[in-house]
């Protein structure tokens, strides 16, 4: 079996691995039961994220490039790779399987469009154009990428804070950065906490949203003395952070391409339009961090603002190459 | 009056609204083609007939300069107005934020601690407290039986960072605008170019006196015919004719001197040296043809043969590789014959065609641009603040009374760890006291045995 080969089964168990964990989490979202199939379906996205990273591995060394993205099919494996990496990571990290409803499919999108819609011509390795002979193309694409992924995953669990608020009004989050969050809550959370509670995701102001119950084994029952998050709290704040992180990545991303071309072109900006677009995914989610610090705005506006980044992120992935112009046209690139 | 202006200068809600408002300016560049002749916005927005969105006319687009939206007035004003609110953001809330987040304050009233939603109460002591707070990376300072703890105070200087960072991006920017320059040249094989001319220079701009000399253009091709790479062989030349500095330079590798960076930008083909039978040789000038063959880009030239543009000869060349595609127009069929440098071939008998070389022409960029110091200083800073950004600023507070510690915190950014943490400190302590036996599963719930009232 030579490198070829592995690379087609590779490609395929991703896709299907990333299929079946859609499915599950779907499953397990509409009934909430069985418990075995949310596990499967976060076993499903780590199995994911090892067949891309051997696909990507033996890429790698079949192309000889210093990193496996110097076309379309590679990059597309390589986002669905941090989208499974981040997303086992936003997992371990909320404890909430949530996430997965929303991660999962995007991931099988990326991993179906790279496999089954692009042509065959455009999935083979090929030799680096000029432009592209230099180190700094693995810093540029590589971190782009990355923060792509982490900002998207990072949206997607907006999307899902959206999701699970559609029905509660008078929201009031602790995760808001402006400081008040960390004080405590008066009227109804105070009635609330009287009596003692089970499990803190499931506590007070979702209790009747659908969706809210989605989430692990939490470890034990804990203090009451304490205000501890929502399931709501729980997906705000790893939004945030997952912003929080892929807004430096793709900060520095941004800062590499200006620093090689300006080596190479001599012209550290030049409004082509990946640039351009890339600013906007900039300043979309430096309104999110912002918003995030506004009084009055905390809860949906913030997911709102986050959720306009996901669109905007596609549009500056896939959707300014579409225009065929600019410094980013090799065809169909990254 | 002033004070309520920097006030909204320096507010949020001004800085989302620029956020979105930049934003959304940047995409008319993108959909809407720019910095094309007049004639070409009057010819595809014309004002009568079918207008696009009903308003998007040629007079529209030139009246707004949206033609060249990045260089508009109003988007310039634009972005001078989001660097004066940074700055007034930094000095009217940053600066005072990080003031306070760095005094010590201390609390010994269960009220006052009460009113963080995380707070909680263990029998303890001081010490304990301390060590668990030490534990996960506070710094501890205490007075009497009271404690303050932090941690990620970095967390409230890197926004700061952050915005200075921006601002000296923004200042190398005018810089650059205002005393740089960046032009475009198609130097053939053997010549030289000046900066007589430049394309559209700064107010303040100061142009190199000194001439470029392309000694050499070539271009390494792979097997399969693609191109590898460009090289052009560069020399400095002075006014009084001494070669200065010399260097080859390719993609991604360019030549810097007094301050002008000189870059391997695009190519071309600029003659052939041709003869027909045994003629002197003739440079024939080749220009870039619209039709692609072999699906490359290709040069050529016309040569007529008569008078009446009936016979005449197409000489054609995909690039330097030597190659050049002959076609004799005039005849009943077009005859067409491939030519390799040095090998005569005959065309018809009568006819024998001749090349002798294919000369190129580098498209070299020059640019001088003294804001690049600033730009590149910002850059640095930029990318050390938004990481110093992502740390979250972690207060706690606490003191001891009677056997008991009662202490509370808050973060400003990882909520859902800090709570964690929280806990963890909660239940260790809780742990300490009913002794290693029982602590198979001590959880924080065991600890404040009675609700609070």
């Amino acid at each position: 079996m030579n490198l070829v080969d592995i690379q087609n089964v590779l490609d395929n168990a991703s896709f299907a691995t990333l299929g079946v964990a859609t499915l599950s989490y779907w499953v397990y979202a509409a009934f909430k039961k069985p418990k075995w199939i949310s596990d499967l379906a976060s076993v499903g996205m780590s199995i994911a994220a090892l067949t891309t990273t051997g696909l990507l591995v033996a890429r790698w060394i079949e192309s000889g490039h210093p990193f496996p993205v110097s076309n379309l099919y590679e990059s597309l494996f390589f986002l669905c790779w941090c989208i499974c990496a981040v997303h086992v990571g936003a997992e371990w990290f909320s404890r909430e399987r949530l996430i997965g409803v929303f991660t999962a499919p995007v991931a099988t999108l990326l991993a179906a469009f790279a496999s089954l819609v692009l042509p065959a011509n455009m999935q083979t390795s090929a030799p680096l154009v000029p432009a592209l002979q230099s180190n700094w193309l693995m810093m540029h694409v590589s971190v782009m990428i990355l923060s792509y992924g982490t900002l998207l995953v990072g949206s997607l669990a907006s999307i899902a804070y959206l999701w699970v608020t559609r029905k509660a009004k008078n929201l009031e989050l602790r995760g808001s950065s402006i400081g008040t969050g960390g004080y405590r809550r008066v009227d109804k959370a105070e009635t609330v906490q009287s009596e003692p509670k089970t499990s803190p995701q499931t506590s007070y102001a979702f209790q009747n949203a659908e969706g809210g119950t989605l989430t692990m084994e939490t470890e034990a029952p804990v203090a009451t003395a304490l205000q501890t998050s929502s399931l709501a709290d729980i997906l705000d704040n790893t939004s945030y952070r997952l912003i929080g992180l892929g807004f430096p990545l793709l900060t520095i991303g941004i800062i590499a391409g200006a620093v090689w071309a300006n080596e190479a072109w001599g012209s550290y900006w030049s409004w082509d339009p990946k640039e351009t677009w890339s600013l906007i995914t900039w300043l979309v989610f430096a309104a999110y961090l912002h918003s995030r610090l506004t009084i009055g705005w905390q809860g949906r506006k913030p997911a709102l603002l986050a959720s306009l980044g996901f669109v905007v992120v596609w549009i500056t992935y896939l959707g300014v190459n579409l225009l065929g112009t600019g410094l980013h046209s090799y065809g169909w690139f990254f | 009056m002033q004070r309520e202006l920097l006030s909204i200068l320096g507010s949020l809600p001004l800085a989302i609204t620029l956020f979105l408002v930049i934003a959304l300016c940047s995409t008319v560049g993108t959909v809407l083609p720019q910095q094309e002749g007049p004639q070409y916005y009057q010819q595809n927005y014309p004002d009568q007939g079918k207008v696009l969105f009903g308003f998007l006319t040629w007079k529209v687009i030139l009246a707004l300069g949206l033609n060249d939206v990045y260089r508009a007035w109003w988007f310039l004003a634009l972005l001078i107005l989001f660097g004066t609110s940074l700055a007034t953001c930094s000095f009217l809330r940053q600066i005072p934020m990080l003031k306070s987040a760095r005094k010590w304050r201390f609390y010994d009233n269960p009220k006052r601690l009460k009113k963080f939603a995380l707070f909680t109460e263990v029998p303890a002591t001081l010490e304990q407290l301390i060590q668990e707070f030490q534990q996960k990376g506070f710094q501890i300072h205490t007075e009497g039986q009271k404690i303050y703890g932090h941690k990620g105070l970095l967390g409230r200087v890197g926004p700061i960072i952050v915005h200075v960072s921006i601002i000296l991006i923004l200042l190398g920017g005018m810089l650059g605008a205002l005393t740089g320059f960046k032009t475009q040249s198609m130097t053939p094989d053997g010549e030289q170019f000046d900066f007589h001319q430049l394309t559209s220079p700064g107010p303040w701009t100061v142009a190199p006196k000194w001439q470029v000399k392309v000694n050499r253009f070539w271009i390494d091709y792979r097997p399969d015919g693609s191109i590898k790479q460009f090289y052009s062989d560069l020399s400095i030349i002075d006014t009084d004719g001494k070669e200065k500095a010399r260097k080859t330079i390719s993609v991604n590798d360019p030549m810097n001197y007094d301050g002008v960076s000189l870059y391997q930008a695009s190519w071309g083909v600029d003659s052939i040296l041709f003869r027909v039978n045994d003629t002197p040789w003739v440079k024939i000038p080749m220009r870039p043809l619209e039709q692609v063959i072999n699906g490359k880009e290709t040069w050529g030239a016309i040569i007529p043969l008569d008078n009446n543009d009936q016979a005449k000869m197409v000489l054609a060349t995909n690039g330097l590789q030597g190659t050049v595609q002959a076609i004799l127009f005039g005849a009943e069929q077009p005859i067409p014959i491939s030519l390799k440098p040095g090998v005569p071939a005959e065309l018809t008998p009568s006819l024998r065609l001749e090349v002798k070389g294919v000369t190129g022409a580098t498209g070299i960029q020059s640019k001088k641009d003294p804001g690049t110091v600033l730009v590149y200083t910002g850059f640095g800073l930029l990318m050390i603040g938004v990481m110093m950004s992502y740390l979250s600023h972690s207060q706690v507070w606490g003191f001891a009374k009677d056997g008991v510690v009662y202490f509370a915190g808050r973060t400003n950014r990882a909520q859902i760890t800090f709570e964690r943490e929280f806990m963890s400190v909660a239940s260790n302590l809780q742990n300490r006291q009913s002794g290693p036996s029982d602590v198979i599963r001590a959880e924080p719930s065991t600890l404040s045995k009675e609700p609070r009232r």
